[in-house]
């Protein structure tokens, strides 16, 4: 055992302040090692001076000294209301300041990020462009009782920024579903915007892309 | 003979009984003192820097080492405590929040002393004015003492802030690891290493000072 890293352990040791596995440790060292017996006699040499420091104490004027100058400088004081006494004690009683004001602080974070993800949400609804409900020729209820599920809700019109660029690919498959799912339109229900379906099922979204000839 | 009974338990226990009681009523005592002083009472105050002051003022001149600077500590300490005693749960003990602001207000005053760049004053030269709790008769005893006091607090003077303050709190003033831990607001094994680093840094000064042995 290297005697370097032990003297810090013997500094410890010599007032008691180790464990008793760490203690066992140090004193089979100690019997076996004198240059570090040597060190712990040191340290308690000199620990044992700084010991007699405890009866050195300061003198009595200069503790009335403090005192006038403490209760002279506390009678201009204005004294804590009331009310902050009791506020305090009620919200901050039994705990530590910091942990009181950390769960106030997480209490306020949460619900404010509740509320504006709630008032982010409603705002997104009111945003969202009105559904063209005229133009749009509501299936025969008969037709809409004859509908596979999921059901279809009113459509929800997307408009592009910019003229979209339709895959030739896409007209197949989007006309293979539309036979499916969606109910016959007439030609005068026809536009050129694309349209969005909306199911019962999220994981189900019907997107109708109608060409000039509205297949 | 007629033995007699063993009165000595008996004794033992109504001496310890007697002084948990005596504890008791200086706590609930004191925690009076502490809710009349919150609500601005100045003589309940008064009391409470009565019976604390000593305390207060002797950590701070063991922390900064010039009596003028921890006579400011201390008044600043007391004030704090007026100002915030409302904050203070009196269902726990009071001094150990007290020697915590001692600390740090003693920490504030050494660091504005040091940005100041104003030189430490040692303790031997500073304050001739300490009292000594058993004063010796001999003079020459009490030469060779205020000789072995400056000696020491120039070692303390040449350890760095953090570890000065744990040892000066856990062996000088004598409090436990744990109290020191709690005083420092630091963990126990932080104040373990800063007293270990301490004392041979310590024990090498004192060395030095009588010409090395080794």
């Amino acid at each position: 055992m290297k005697c370097t890293a032990l003297e810090s352990l013997i500094a410890l040791y010599i007032e008691g302040d180790l464990p008793v596995s760490s203690r066992r440790r140090v004193e089979a060292h100690l019997q076996s090692c004198s240059a570090c017996k040597t060190l712990a006699e040191d340290l308690r040499e000199s620990q044992s001076l700084f010991k007699v420091l405890r009866a050195a104490t300061v003198n009595s004027s200069d503790l009335s000294g403090v005192r006038e100058r403490v209760l002279n400088e506390v009678g201009d004081l204005e004294p804590v209301p009331g009310w902050v006494i009791t506020v305090h004690r009620l919200f901050f009683a039994g705990m530590r300041r910091r942990n009181a004001i950390a769960g106030v602080l997480l209490a306020a974070l949460v619900s404010g990020g509740a509320w504006y993800s709630q008032w982010h949400l409603a705002g997104e609804r009111t945003n969202e462009a009105p559904v063209d409900v005229a133009s749009f020729e509501v299936p025969a209820p008969a037709d809409v009782a004859n509908m596979d599920q999921p059901s279809v809700k009113a459509p929800q019109i997307v408009k592009p920024a910019e003229p979209l660029e339709i895959p030739e690919a896409l007209p197949a498959e989007v006309s293979a579903e539309q036979s499916v799912d969606e109910p016959a339109l007439t030609q005068s229900q026809v536009s050129q915007i694309p349209m969005k379906f909306v199911t019962d099922d999220p994981d189900i979204i019907i997107y109708w892309l109608p060409t000039d000839k509205g297949d | 003979m007629e033995s007699r009974p063993d009165t000595s338990l008996i004794d033992a226990r109504s001496l310890w009984m007697s002084q948990s009681s005596q504890e008791g009523a200086r706590a609930s005592e004191l925690t009076n003192l502490l809710t009349r002083a919150a609500s601005g009472d100045a003589a309940a105050f008064e009391q409470i820097v009565i019976r604390h002051e000593r305390r207060v003022l002797t950590l701070s001149w063991r922390l900064l080492g010039a009596i003028e600077d921890a006579q400011d500590a201390a008044q600043e300490v007391f004030l704090r405590t007026f100002k915030y005693l409302h904050r203070f749960d009196a269902q726990k003990p009071f001094e150990p929040w007290l020697i915590r602001m001692t600390v740090n207000v003693c920490r504030d005053l050494g660091k504005a002393r040091q940005q100041r760049g104003a030189v430490i004053v040692e303790h031997g030269e500073s304050y001739d004015g300490a009292e000594l709790r058993d004063p010796g008769n001999d003079p020459h005893e009490e030469l060779q003492f205020e000789q072995q006091r400056q000696m020491l607090y120039r070692a303390l003077d040449e350890l760095p802030e953090k570890e000065r303050t744990a040892f000066v709190l856990r062996d000088i003033e004598g409090m436990t690891t744990e109290e020191t831990a709690e005083a420092l607001g630091s963990s126990e094994a932080t104040v373990r290493s800063q007293i270990s680093s301490a004392r041979l840094k310590i024990r090498k000064h004192v060395e030095r000072m009588n010409g090395g042995r080794r």
